[in-house]
């Protein structure tokens, strides 16, 4: 749908999984390297680093190395889009509100519904 | 720890006054060959045979919404003909004042949270409607963030995410 911008779409993608989130929870008590997330999680190097990838093109963690050590955290900037989802969530039911007004307009003059109550539709799901 | 973000609005209300009876605002929200012809958004066709509309609580609500602008179709990086399902549940429904939707979080489409819009269809009489929306609320998977820290928005995430695996797409 048009009201997902790309980068909340990928910041929700990244915490549909169990494990992101889990990781994004422990960055959430403080800073971590990735030795330290792997020793937590019980997972290598590689699969951490993997993840972390995910949440980092999410714009939801960051991660800086210095020497050999790559020190993650988050990155709150990545979780205020929530606020720009609901004003798009906002725009979207506007948009309907005024496409309902042009259609009732024009419907004014074929009133063929008018008076009818609301159906009981009952239908296969 | 680092700095929150700002706390979101929990949900937003929209108010319209339409020059039309109430019976027919209500039927353009609960019968598919009306609703078909406003659904949208702009740039997507919403064929009537796509909307089921089981008008009950419990009920479901769906519609798949296709693409048919060449120009929005090129902003999206889709094509032409991609179908948009948009499936809700009906939790509150009192013909013609009132219909309550929630949807499930989708993962899958990238959602994670619950939603829930209500829809009141006032008769302000001499043939005019007023609808009042409310869509949300948020604050508990999304501004929750902020306002309970992080451990508790989680693990109630969590919790959501394992009772609701395997449902059907949402708006």
């Amino acid at each position: 749908m048009v009201q997902y911008s790309p980068p909340l779409d990928a910041s929700f993608a990244a915490l549909a999984d169990p494990t992101r989130r889990a990781i994004v929870d422990r960055l959430g008590r403080g800073d971590a390297a990735i030795s330290a997330l792997a020793e937590g999680f019980e997972m290598s190097l590689t699969g951490v680093m993997k993840h972390v990838s995910v949440l980092e093109a999410a714009g939801l963690v960051t991660s800086e190395k210095l020497g050999r050590v790559r020190t993650c955290r988050l990155d709150p900037d990545g979780f205020a889009d929530a606020e720009r989802w609901i004003s798009k969530r906002r725009a979207m039911w506007e948009g309907r509100l005024d496409r309902l007004g042009a259609f009732l307009d024009a419907h004014r003059n074929t009133p063929t519904t008018k008076g009818r109550r609301a159906p009981a539709d009952r239908r296969e799901k | 720890m680092t700095d929150q973000p700002p706390s979101a609005d929990k949900k937003f209300t929209i108010t319209r006054v339409y020059d039309a009876p109430r019976t027919l605002v209500f039927d353009a929200w609960t019968r598919p060959e009306l609703l078909a012809q406003w659904w949208g958004p702009h740039g997507f066709d919403t064929p009537s045979d796509k909307v089921s509309i089981d008008l009950r609580v419990g009920g479901r609500f769906e519609k798949v919404m296709v693409l048919k602008s060449e120009e929005i179709a090129a902003g999206m990086k889709m094509p032409v003909g991609s179908e948009f399902p948009d499936n809700v549940e009906f939790i509150e429904v009192v013909p013609p004042e009132l219909l309550g939707m929630k949807s499930k979080p989708q993962p899958e489409m990238g959602l994670v949270v619950s939603t829930i819009t209500r829809v009141e269809f006032h008769d302000e009489g001499g043939e005019r409607t007023r609808v009042v929306l409310s869509d949300g609320p948020y604050t508990e998977q999304m501004g929750g963030y902020a306002e309970q820290g992080w451990s508790q928005s989680f693990e109630k995430l969590e919790r959501l995410l394992a009772g609701q695996v395997g449902s059907s797409p949402s708006v």
